[in-house]
């Protein structure tokens, strides 16, 4: 009964979504707004700018712009998190800055980095890092501070140090917090490069998309949107299969029956 | 003397935690960074608290923050509270050195002391006000706006196995896409206007709402629903004693995580779309070259979001108080 149940499950799931797809496909297919054009167009539209046309200029920028401002916010904030989880007073003296700079809206900021780092990627690198290394920072260091006082002990007991520590004791007793900030740095930093490059850039895909607007090309502008949303889309299916597989062991209350 | 009737007793079970609800759940097992010395597997795995906050670290939009385990908290001690104030003087105080020192040069940051004058200052005026308004009219409409949307259609998806399935896979695909990304969009249909300012706000606000409902309306306790059941309360009845109460809490915490997300579309489409507002102001600023009024507004964009998280902390922390993970060992 449980797999016809789930099958059941699985072709509500698909059937609902064509239909949803099919009723925007038939809606659109006649419109004649200028702000929205069919479905059909913007699909190829898609293909022509993005298969790969405009890939290298604005799409590759982008990643690498998100890449490397990602990884060093999860490294940084592993790092600092880590010596802030171990020294008390150097945390407590952190937390109401920590509090403020995580309240701040990060767009606010913008305008600090242009005058310092100008236009180009280092700037959106040095946004995306400013902004993005709190979640992971603070959830990297509460999940340290949360670990089980047995497993320290008995990572004592055994004289389990350096790299071996690292591997064994810190890094598990991090992962499922760390995991968590890594989600939630991973939007913001999606965002808040969108964000850089429509205010201020002169490639990649948020400048790509308000760039189209400006100039009417709007099954272009859709198109940009669309991208956006399948990167939002994939990147996080990205971090969560990985998150799956790493906290296999720890997941799985949270994953039952959805 | 209070009368039993169901809905007292739904809330003393409730209250009571029983069911199940809430309950730390051990799950023993290996590590995931390859084989542990074997002294480390007698300790087993860590525990997972499944809570209103862990079904928001599940819904991937929580965890940004001391709010997370906000409800968890206790209060600061003094001592705590004292060596906070330090840390904050020791950062003014080391901005403030190197300003004079000359270490940086007052042009790219000016002094610590000048910036939060100019913040008194504009305090004092009206035009730092109405900007500040500005600001949260966008947020307040777009985030009213979610909730109008957001609350009932999670209750009603959380409710219903069938429609979750059946609107799954849209809502996945829609909840990641950054709101930002629409801004072209919303500029095209409603021009630079508070409209648009309000439908994007709308936009990034409703999917943490929406998701927090949904997990809220789906994660009632056991016991509270057959007692429902028994009862034969009535349909209506039952969605506002029981659903909606066991589901609060969840909401209070989507309810934070979407004010959080409104202000920074907000203030994004007033960098953007040039709709007045905080980030209109600070734009404004910079490309006047008064470097000074720009970091006081930034300051008080700061602010501005610590207290609009502080309260909604608050509210979250208020509507959680009778959740198993807020109680005080004795």
């Amino acid at each position: 009964v449980g797999a016809l149940r789930r099958k059941a499950g699985l072709i509500l799931e698909v059937s609902v979504t064509l239909a949803i797809i099919g009723v925007i496909w038939l809606v659109t297919a006649n419109s004649h707004s200028p702000y929205i054009p069919s479905l059909g167009s913007i699909l190829v539209t898609f293909r022509q700018t993005w298969l790969f046309a405009r890939f290298g200029s604005d799409v590759v920028p982008s990643l690498i712009r998100l890449a490397v401002g990602f990884s060093l916010s999860v490294v940084g904030g592993i790092v600092i998190g880590f010596v802030l989880a171990k020294v008390r007073v150097l945390r407590l003296m952190a937390r109401p800055i920590m509090a403020f700079l995580m309240a701040m809206p990060p767009p606010a900021l913008l305008p600090v980095f242009i005058v310092f780092f100008g236009i180009g990627s280092l700037m959106k690198i040095a946004v995306i890092v400013s902004v993005c290394i709190w979640p992971v920072l603070y959830n990297a260091m509460d999940g340290l501070i949360g670990m089980e006082p047995t497993t320290a002990d008995t990572a004592n007991a055994f004289r389990i140090r350096g790299l071996a520590r690292l591997r064994y004791v810190v890094l598990p007793a991090m992962a499922p917090r760390l995991f968590a900030g890594m989600r939630t740095s991973l939007s913001i930093a999606i965002l808040i490069l969108i964000v850089a490059e429509m205010v201020a850039s002169d490639n990649g895909i948020g400048y790509f998309v308000l760039e189209s607007e400006q100039s009417y090309a709007v099954t272009a502008m859709w198109a940009g949107i669309l991208l956006l949303g399948i990167l939002g889309y994939t990147l996080n299916g990205l971090l969560g299969l990985a998150e799956r597989r790493v906290l296999r062991w720890q997941l799985v209350p949270l994953e039952a029956d959805l | 003397v209070q009368i039993l009737t169901p809905e007292v007793y739904i809330h003393y079970i409730q209250k009571m935690g029983m069911g199940g609800h809430g309950e730390p759940v051990e799950t023993p097992g290996a590590s995931p960074f390859g084989d542990p010395p074997a002294a480390l597997l007698l300790v087993g795995g860590d525990s997972a608290v499944i809570g209103p906050a862990a079904a928001g670290l599940a819904a991937g939009i929580s965890a940004d923050g001391p709010a997370t385990s906000a409800g968890r908290r206790r209060r600061l001690r003094p001592a705590e509270v004292a060596w906070g104030a330090a840390g904050v003087a020791a950062v003014l105080v080391l901005l403030q050195v190197l300003s004079e020192t000359g270490a940086v040069p007052t042009h790219d940051i000016p002094r610590m002391t000048s910036i939060l004058a100019s913040l008194g200052h504009q305090a004092g005026t009206g035009t730092f006000w109405g900007v500040v308004g500005d600001t949260l009219e966008g947020w307040g409409i777009g985030l009213a706006l979610a909730i109008a949307v957001g609350i009932p259609l999670g209750m009603v998806i959380g409710v219903n196995r069938l429609v979750w399935r059946a609107l799954r896979p849209t809502i996945e695909f829609l909840r990641p896409v950054p709101s930002v990304a629409l801004i072209p969009l919303a500029i095209l249909l409603y021009g630079n206007g508070l409209k648009s300012t309000a439908l994007m706000t709308a936009f990034g606000a409703i999917w943490p709402l929406l998701i927090q409902t949904t997990y809220g309306a789906r994660e009632l306790d056991a016991v509270a629903r057959d007692t429902a059941r028994s009862f034969r309360i009535r349909w209506l009845r039952r969605v506002f004693a029981v659903r909606l109460p066991s589901a609060l809490p969840f909401i209070a915490t989507g309810l934070r995580v979407a004010s959080a997300t409104a202000l920074i579309v907000a203030i994004t489409s007033e960098l953007i779309i040039s709709s007045p507002g905080l980030g209109n102001a600070i734009l404004f600023a910079e490309s006047g070259g008064q470097f000074t009024a720009m970091y006081a507004l930034i300051l008080a964009a700061g602010l501005l979001g610590l207290a609009l998280n502080t309260f909604f902390t608050q509210l979250e922390r208020y509507f959680l108080r009778w959740h198993p993970s807020q109680r005080t060992e004795v």
